[in-house]
């Protein structure tokens, strides 16, 4: 895509002109938040993403409600033990769909057509979330809790990491999975559907040839498009 | 100590297959993906309803 004069990188005096400049080029509003899609998206395999942030914001929401209350409310009330079962089946469904968005995107080698950052920025957030959970189901207070934490702990010790990331450290763990991994999360959520959005939602391998023939997201061609509702 | 907080503590029941040993609920829920993902692939997705959109 050509930048018309003004948004040339090289008339933006300081770094923060060339950002502004080259986001005005490469993510204008009607590429950031479409009304349309390709038609191949009218598919239930490109439903898993969408799936996954879901449960993420209900994980924020609930992971919020439970940080502010705290373990002597959500261990003993009835509507702490609801929003403690919230946080924990938005987290079975979190990874659930997002194996199966994996699988999807995996099985249709969604790293093509330049989405290689799309694709591993994805694959950091699944490990990243992996410690999120880990560092979550010890941070539970409970016998659970207990035995899975020292279960991880002679696993961290023989990864040689175990004094420096010690899971039986509860204010380090609880430190870790409410500030520094949903922080690390977000960012990279946040990169990826940018990316998602900058390269366009990959379409399937036997559909090659219409993106080749620039027929992908912002085709105006009705029978190539339909409507995100 | 009460029956809940028994069954709460109790180790889930393992299936061993040689050298491979897994849970039950692992094992559930490694199926849940598997029947999810073909599913996805194969049940037709809802078609689009075109409504008229109104230009104000």
């Amino acid at each position: 895509m050509s930048g018309t004069p003004e948004l040339d990188d090289e008339s933006a005096p300081s770094w923060i002109g060339k950002v502004r400049t080259r986001l005005e080029r490469d993510l204008p509003y009607d590429k950031l938040l479409p009304e349309t899609q390709p038609a191949y998206v009218a598919s239930w395999i490109y439903v898993f993403g969408v799936g996954t942030l879901s449960a993420l914001v209900m994980i924020i929401a609930s992971g919020t409600v439970l940080a502010f209350e705290g373990p002597s409310w959500y261990h003993i009330s009835n509507v702490g033990h609801f929003f403690n079962s919230l946080h924990y089946w938005s987290v079975q469904l979190f990874f659930l769909f997002m194996v199966v968005h994996l699988l999807g995107k995996f099985w249709m080698a969604a790293w093509r057509g330049n989405r290689a950052r799309t694709w591993i920025t994805g694959m950091v957030a699944l490990i990243v979330s992996i410690g999120a959970a880990l560092t979550g189901y010890v941070i539970q207070t409970n016998f659970d809790s207990q035995w899975i934490s020292f279960e991880a702990k002679d696993g961290m010790n023989a990864v040689g990491i175990g004094a420096w990331f010690n899971v039986a450290n509860l204010g380090q763990n609880l430190l870790v999975h409410v500030f520094l991994m949903p922080l690390i999360l977000v960012v990279l959520v946040a990169v990826h559907l940018v990316l998602v959005r900058l390269r366009g939602v990959v379409p399937p391998i036997d559909a090659a040839e219409v993106e080749a023939a620039g027929g992908a997201v912002h085709s105006s061609a009705p029978s190539e498009t339909t409507e995100v509702r | 100590m009460l029956l809940w907080q028994d069954e709460a503590v109790s180790t889930a029941s393992y299936l061993p297959w040689g050298w491979l040993s897994i849970s039950v609920p692992n094992l559930i829920v490694i199926l849940v993906m598997i029947a999810l993902f073909v599913l996805a692939l194969v049940v037709p997705f809802p078609k689009e309803r075109r409504t008229p959109r109104k230009h104000s």
